[in-house]
């Protein structure tokens, strides 16, 4: 009696822990947790792949490379398939290789790059998108992925679908698609390899792709005299000033954590009319606006639907002056 | 009665006011003086307006069965029933808006009729203070986005960011490719998340 008494004991604290574990098995990170994953690993690990690009009519294929050697930094991005530029970084500075142009473009970015990939917008992902974990692993380039799903919460915007390594959470395929479900840009690693064998002089530009380096002038910052009477939610200026380019135009940065709207602001002596040009996944559009006796040029350029163009064009304007 | 022109400021007033209901039995008489196939294509450009930042099934509302017509032939018949009430006197009905889209049931039902006019007053007002705007979009306000997310996509052609390498660059091209590959550069620098920003910068253009 005792004995059976025991044997459903011990066979109930079995049952249990088995119950426990597999629980656990099935508890997954939530979905920020998963981005976040996504943007360390992309800054931290050592990877070097081949993955394809597409967007509109377009495809090719492209090499990445990333390793943190002695404190820094490397990173290269190449495009197989055609005489394009190559993208070095190389800690803070970005190096843009232009084969046929022979220039070599050296710039340091504001911020260093690697700082990008470890913050995320949560606050501000969380206003504009739904975000959800798939159930299931799904399998890209011979590697387990889950799927998380950034949802547009209104018409502003695009959708995400990110298939994350289920191992390291790097980012195996990114799909950009509309609310009506079509796919406007996609990238998905065809190979990656985690441990691969590169040195600094990897990521040096060969000397024959590039003639003549040049320095260029780093965007001045200067005072921000524009505004917006309306924003999408979760859009907010990436910089709280405005960067000066040539011929006087200056520019500002949209962005929702996800999404990018640059916007040019350029002095002009003749009106120019609305237009809009659509490039698939990135749209542009231009118009003149009058403010006082100056004709401006305004133009603004994103990876969101043609109707966050149009509006946020129309509600842009001078900041009064005080 | 001298037909006004039926583009005239004040015959445009006076729809915008019947839209609101607001007509006064002046404006109605000015409306049903109109040239109803002219007062029609006008209801049906605002209509068509409508469709488009609602994103409605196409409806077909013919020139040949115009909308004035049929509410023209319902105050005749309104009148000959001995009713002969102003319209601003009809009973208004919020429950009984009907979209344009049933019009051909609304002109059968008397009792909608005040309702055809409401259901389409809530269309052609937005549109109507879209086209006098001259712009598409309103005044924002915490009611916009659900006004603006509801426009139809427009039929612009896909320029593929590689063709604009193809054709001979005007000075328009070269500052556009500029801001594009600025655009890039600065959200992938400072925003992108994954590669996606990187892969365009690499994508883009660099004929200059």
């Amino acid at each position: 009696m005792k004995s059976s008494l025991l044997i459903r004991l011990v066979l109930l604290t079995l049952s249990l822990l088995v119950a426990a574990a597999s629980v656990a098995d099935t508890v997954r990170p939530d979905a920020l947790q998963l981005l976040r994953q996504m943007t360390q690993s992309l800054s931290t690990l050592g990877y070097e792949g081949v993955f394809i690009h597409s967007e509109s009519t377009h495809i090719n294929s492209m090499r990445v490379r990333h390793k943190l050697m002695n404190g820094v930094e490397y990173e290269s991005l190449v495009d197989l398939d055609g005489d394009k530029v190559e993208v070095l970084r190389i800690g803070n500075k970005v190096i843009c290789v232009y084969p046929n142009a022979s220039i070599a473009n050296t710039r340091a970015p504001l911020l260093p790059p690697f700082k990008r990939f470890k913050n995320l917008a949560s606050e501000r992902l969380e206003k504009g998108y739904k975000m959800i974990v798939d159930e299931g692993v799904s399998r890209i380039a011979g590697r387990d992925a889950i799927v998380v799903t950034l949802m547009p919460k209104d018409g502003y915007r695009y959708g995400h679908e990110f298939w994350l390594d289920e191992q390291n959470g790097f980012l195996l395929k990114h799909d950009m698609i509309t609310a009506q479900g079509q796919l406007l840009e996609r990238i998905q690693f065809t190979s990656v390899n985690f441990a691969p064998d590169l040195k600094p002089e990897d990521f040096i530009p060969k000397k024959d792709t590039y003639s003549q380096p040049f320095q260029e002038a780093q965007p001045r910052r200067i005072k921000n005299l524009w505004k917006f009477d309306w924003l999408p939610k979760g859009f907010e200026l990436v910089w709280p000033d405005a960067r000066a380019l040539n011929h006087g135009t200056s520019m500002l940065l949209l962005s929702d954590g996800m999404s990018t709207v640059s916007v040019f602001v350029e002095p002009i002596t003749k009106s120019k009319a609305f237009s809009i040009l659509n490039m698939g996944a990135t749209i542009a559009g231009e118009r003149s606006i009058r403010v006082g006796d100056q004709l401006y040029l305004l133009t603004m350029v994103g990876e969101v639907p043609e109707v966050t163009i149009e509006k946020l064009m129309s509600v842009f304007m001078p900041r009064s002056s005080s | 009665m001298t037909t006004p022109n039926d583009n005239a400021p004040e015959v445009l007033a006076s729809l915008s006011a019947m839209f609101d209901d607001e007509a006064t039995t002046q404006d109605i008489d000015r409306l049903l003086s109109c040239d109803s196939r002219s007062l029609s294509r006008q209801l049906e450009s605002f209509h068509l307006l409508q469709q488009t930042l609602h994103q409605d099934p196409a409806v077909a509302v013919g020139l040949g069965n115009s909308l004035v017509s049929r509410v023209r032939a319902q105050i005749e018949s309104e009148e000959a029933l001995g009713h002969g009430a102003a319209v601003n006197s009809m009973p208004r009905s919020r429950h009984n808006v009907i979209p344009l889209v049933q019009v051909e049931e609304v002109a059968s039902s008397r009792s909608s009729w005040s309702g055809l006019f409401t259901g389409v007053a809530v269309a052609a007002s937005v549109a109507f203070v879209v086209v006098l705007g001259g712009n598409l979009w309103l005044t924002p306000d915490g009611g916009e986005p659900s006004l603006a997310q509801q426009v139809a996509p427009k039929a612009h052609e896909v320029t593929p960011l590689a063709d604009l390498n193809k054709n001979t660059l005007q000075a328009d091209n070269l500052r556009l490719q500029n801001y594009l590959r600025q655009h890039a550069e600065q959200a992938a620098m400072t925003v992108g998340q994954g590669m996606m920003p990187m892969a365009r910068v690499v994508s883009y253009p660099i004929n200059e």
